[in-house]
């Protein structure tokens, strides 16, 4: 298997249409409430008022998909007390279920939330890659179900040579925290990070 | 905002009062010089009773508390694995200090003592840093650590002070000496609630400029408090000054000799400082914002 994975996403052409995240679900059999993948709504805008008097907008509205980001400093890893999370050889971040105490710990940590508890198990649960598929040979189900290719995922190096490194957007946080695997690339109103200006409009759906 | 964390909630307060009660009675002890086994020998079996009750109530919070013993084990970069050991250890000393104390009363132990109220200050340490999480700025300021450590010395002192009283009824008023004694006693109480307190009213305003960071669907720390919680905020402060108040009017009465103790009072006054740490620390958890997505 290919070390350091990461996704990429292309804010130009997701639609938001969150085939990735049913795709997810229905890979995973996720419980109720339990999300691996999570397609946010960034919206915002306003009218502004011209010298001339009359009106325009500036609203925006744009969608960003995310799941765990594999990151090369994993605060969840840091954080947890049994050391059930774990990054493993290929740079997968992963819970194993046999030492897993269910503190959620690693939840209030997150930036993404990743860490998801399936409260029927007792135990945090997360996003492994699809590490099954990888190796068959196959892409994660999130980006095989992707209709527009907004989605996409490889070995870090070769995505960030392919697409460069991008402005931080909002909501997303600051990079330094966790350095995740995650390369997008903006769409054209996309805010700066750091950003008041939007907010989450779909907050019961993810 | 998290859910019910009343567990966390016990827990930390729980610890942190039988902390306050380790480090409070032996600096009195040693203050007062105490030797006699029938005075503040109550406190040290009192706060291995709290950590252990706190401990316990822990493990509610857990999904699978089956795995609790591999908690410790990630003691290198997890403060919650550090949190556990150190809360453990000062269980454990206190225990220890307690047995000794127990089985030989004429002994004073005081060096065991110290390291138990040592163990207290390093465990209310080590949980305040659980919680500075860089994705949590609400949290993430050493308001989170003053707050703590003000609930230590509050809840401690006022726990320390009851049993004291309790202890003491039967004090004789006429006997200079004693007098003497029970004066720097509660010398030593008095200084240590008004650290508690002082603490805690330094923190209020860094928590205020905390609160005020908003996550990403527009939700700030502030609004959250403004919608629901400022009747809440309010009361808890209310109650935390009312019973400090009590508690003074009970230290000032027996530091002027007109009384040996006042048991019902400084209940009332721990029982009123008690409901407002509850609170305070539940609007605490309710508090939690994080950064990102």
């Amino acid at each position: 298997m290919q070390k350091r994975l990461a996704f990429h996403l292309d804010m130009n052409a997701c639609t938001g249409c969150k085939t990735c995240m049913i795709a997810c679900i229905d890979k995973n059999d996720l419980a109720d409430g339990v999300l691996y993948r999570r397609v946010s709504e960034y919206t915002g805008g306003d009218w502004i008022r011209n010298a001339d008097g009359t009106y325009e907008q500036n609203v925006f509205s744009y969608y960003l998909s995310i799941s765990c980001n594999h990151c090369e400093n994993p605060i969840c890893v840091r954080s947890c007390p049994t050391t059930a999370m774990y990054k493993d050889e290929n740079g997968i971040v992963s819970v194993n279920p046999e030492k897993c105490v269910g503190c959620r710990y690693c939840e209030w940590g997150c930036p993404y939330s990743a860490p998801q508890f399936n409260a029927e198990l007792g135990i945090m649960t997360k996003c492994d890659f699809c590490r099954d598929y990888l190796d068959l040979g196959k892409p994660p189900a999130c980006v095989a179900a992707c209709p527009t290719r907004a989605l996409t995922f490889g070995p870090y190096q070769e995505l960030l040579d392919k697409y460069g490194q991008a402005q931080l957007v909002a909501p997303l946080p600051d990079t330094a925290i966790t350095q995740p695997n995650l390369l997008f690339t903006p769409s054209r109103k996309a805010q700066p990070a750091g950003s008041r200006n939007g907010k989450i409009s779909n907050p019961e759906e993810v | 905002m998290l859910g019910n964390e009343w567990s966390l909630v016990l827990f930390t307060i729980l610890v942190q009062t039988a902390a306050g009660l380790v480090v409070v009675s032996e600096t009195a002890r040693r203050a007062g010089d105490v030797h006699s086994p029938r005075q503040l020998s109550w406190q040290i079996p009192g706060a291995c009773g709290l950590a252990a009750l706190g401990l316990l109530v822990s493990l509610t919070h857990l999904g699978s508390p089956q795995n609790s013993v591999l908690a410790v084990a990630n003691l290198g970069d997890s403060w919650l694995s550090r949190e556990i050991l150190a809360t453990s250890v000062f269980f454990l000393a206190s225990l220890a200090l307690a047995m000794v104390r127990w089985k030989r009363p004429e002994r004073s132990a005081s060096g065991l003592g110290i390291l138990a109220a040592c163990l207290g200050l390093a465990d209310v340490f080590v949980m305040s840093r659980v919680y500075q999480l860089p994705a949590v700025p609400v949290w993430n300021t050493v308001a989170t650590t003053l707050g703590f450590f003000g609930t230590m010395f509050l809840t401690g002192t006022l726990a320390t002070g009851v049993l004291f009283s309790i202890q003491s009824r039967q004090a004789q008023q006429g006997d200079p000496q004693a007098a003497q004694q029970r004066t720097r006693l509660v010398g030593v109480l008095f200084v240590a609630a008004v650290l508690g307190l002082a603490l805690k009213l330094i923190g209020l305003p860094l928590d205020m400029i905390a609160l005020s960071a908003a996550d990403n669907l527009g939700t700030s720390g502030v609004s959250l408090l403004a919608s629901a919680g400022t009747g809440l905020l309010v009361m808890r402060l209310l109650l935390v000054l009312a019973g400090a108040a009590i508690f003074a009017w009970v230290a000032m009465r027996i530091l002027a000799g007109r009384s040996a103790a006042l048991v019902q009072a400084s209940l009332v006054a721990l029982c009123l400082v008690l409901a407002g740490e509850l609170l305070g620390r539940f609007l605490f958890y309710g508090s939690y914002i994080r950064i990102g997505l």
